[in-house]
């Protein structure tokens, strides 16, 4: 464990290096997540100029959505999306022979080695709108629920990241540079409204085949509402089925790995 | 060539193609019956569901017509060197890109006339038709809104020349366009101070527009008045364009990274 721990710290000292290079591109990041991030609050404050209620939430509640999924969006952009760009390039490429022969684990390996160090202060800034809107809620919060919250923002990250590793890894099979990473960037709209506005089968699937909607939303109503403890049960549930997944699907296509490029 | 590029990996593209349109009405879908559901309305701000669902259909693909094929090339040959080739050949570097990018733009208009002859043959209630004089005004109105695009993209690409990589400045601008050009909600849910804003700015020109055209909102007189709009905001960006590309070019070394 200390290891992984000693090389994810090289990691952090090589991307932040590297990321000093590129300083414009470091102030356009920041500014585009910005942009993002009032384009997101702009959607809905539209929304609700026409309706005063969404899936059951005012505009208070809504906010707090909105802030947890752009604070996993936020951590995702930081510690695992220029991983995922790369990933299926590398196994496109038949450049994985190079971080197959290293002596810890490949998919650590791979998933982890670039920090986005210029999105580091985006994650900040998001961090900053979940206590801004934390601290603006009308209504009392209880401290062991908020804590909760935030780890299951985290672990919400996790299960973004796993699912976005599924699209992508399905390169192994059809040999093109970027597997399905077009398709789960639109699928992950999902993720950005309330998990309440789907019914019937479409919100089974999005609970617990593709779990968009345990991500952001159930966090988000596991802390503003009253009696949804049961939302915890689903929530790691689904993280555990995923993540075995995720294992299952690396090791076959490992062995579908010709390593010749296409 | 472009043709035969997007097409190289056939199966990804129509999965992506597909699930990319579907899932799009599916959130679009699910968020408007909400609404209109709490509200117990069948009209709102001049959109029925059926209305709205069409529109959520085809706002996908004009976006991707006016994005065309070139996004990130012209940041891209500049930052690794490749535009050398382009300062060689007999052709002028504009014409050259700007032939590309509307190759990419061709196949997704081809593309949306699909959508629609899918959706006029098992629509149960269709809601508009496509007729030959709007087909006419639609294919007029996206040339000029590529072209437009193409220009108000390549501000940020040239960018390039000064600083090594610009790819988040490219996404602003796609962020910009979608969403004050109506793509991520229609122009008529936006308040009344804000539509005076845009209606000065390019964005509603590039995809609320041929929306209105689709849908069948629009007369020759304001096709004219928005098309002319578009151009003069097309000279303004091609100005500023080549403005870039004259003084950028004498910073570029060829050396690439």
């Amino acid at each position: 464990m200390s290891r992984y721990l000693r090389l994810y710290a090289h990691f952090l000292r090589f991307s932040f290096s590297k990321a000093m290079e590129f300083r414009v591109d470091f102030f356009f990041r920041v500014v585009m997540d910005i942009f993002f991030y009032a384009v997101q609050f702009a959607f809905f404050h539209i929304i609700y100029l026409h309706t005063p209620i969404l899936a059951g939430w005012d505009l208070e509640q809504m906010r707090v959505f909105i802030v947890s999924y752009i604070f996993i969006d936020a951590l995702h952009m930081t510690v695992f999306s220029t991983n995922c760009w790369w990933l299926p390039i590398y196994i496109n490429r038949g450049d994985l022979d190079y971080y197959l022969v290293k002596p810890v684990s490949t998919l650590f390996f791979l998933s982890l080695k670039d920090f986005a160090a210029n999105s580091f202060l985006n994650l900040l800034i998001a961090g900053s709108l979940v206590v801004w809107a934390l601290t603006n809620y009308p209504a009392p919060l209880e401290p062991i629920k908020v804590v909760i919250y935030l780890l299951l923002l985290i672990n919400g990250t996790f299960l973004y990241f796993l699912l976005n590793l599924i699209f992508l890894l399905a390169v192994f099979w059809t040999q093109s540079p970027r597997g399905y990473g077009d398709l789960f960037f639109s699928v992950s709209h999902v993720m950005e409204r309330p998990d309440r506005i789907y019914k019937g089968v479409v919100r089974k699937v999005f609970i617990f085949l593709l779990p968009f909607a345990v991500m952001a939303s159930f966090p988000a109503r596991f802390l503003m509402e009253d009696n949804q403890w049961h939302l915890l049960g689903v929530i790691f549930g689904v993280t555990t089925c995923f993540f075995l997944l995720v294992q299952v699907i690396w090791r076959l296509g490992l062995r579908n790995y010709s390593s010749a490029s296409s | 060539m472009e043709l035969r590029r997007t097409l190289t990996y056939r199966a990804d593209f129509w999965v992506n193609f597909i699930g990319q349109t579907l899932f799009s009405i599916i959130i679009a879908y699910f968020l408007w019956s909400s609404i209109f559901e709490t509200l117990n309305v069948e009209v709102l701000n001049g959109f029925t569901m059926e209305r709205m669902i069409v529109y959520y259909l085809l706002v996908p693909l004009v976006f991707r017509i006016q994005q065309g094929q070139t996004i990130g090339s012209i940041s891209r040959e500049i930052y690794e060197g490749s535009l050398n080739k382009f300062l060689l050949y007999p052709i002028n570097f504009y014409v050259f890109k700007i032939i590309t990018h509307f190759a990419g733009a061709a196949f997704y208009f081809a593309q949306i006339f699909v959508i629609i002859g899918l959706y006029q043959s098992f629509a149960d209630n269709v809601i508009f038709e496509m007729t030959f004089l709007k087909f006419v005004y639609f294919s007029i109105a996206m040339f000029g809104i590529s072209i437009a695009y193409f220009c108000l993209n390549s501000l940020s690409e040239l960018v390039a020349f000064w600083a090594d990589y610009i790819w988040s400045l490219g996404v602003i601008i796609r962020f910009a366009v979608s969403f004050l050009g109506g793509a991520l909600i229609p122009l008529s849910f936006f308040p009344e101070w804000s539509m005076e804003i845009l209606n000065l700015t390019p964005f509603p020109y590039m995809i609320s527009f041929p929306m209105k055209i689709l849908l069948g909102e629009v007369l020759l007189k304001e096709f004219l008045f928005n098309m002319a709009v578009l151009t003069v905001w097309t000279l303004i960006f091609l100005f500023f364009s080549r403005l870039l590309w004259n003084k950028g070019r004498y910073r570029y070394t060829g050396v690439g990274i």
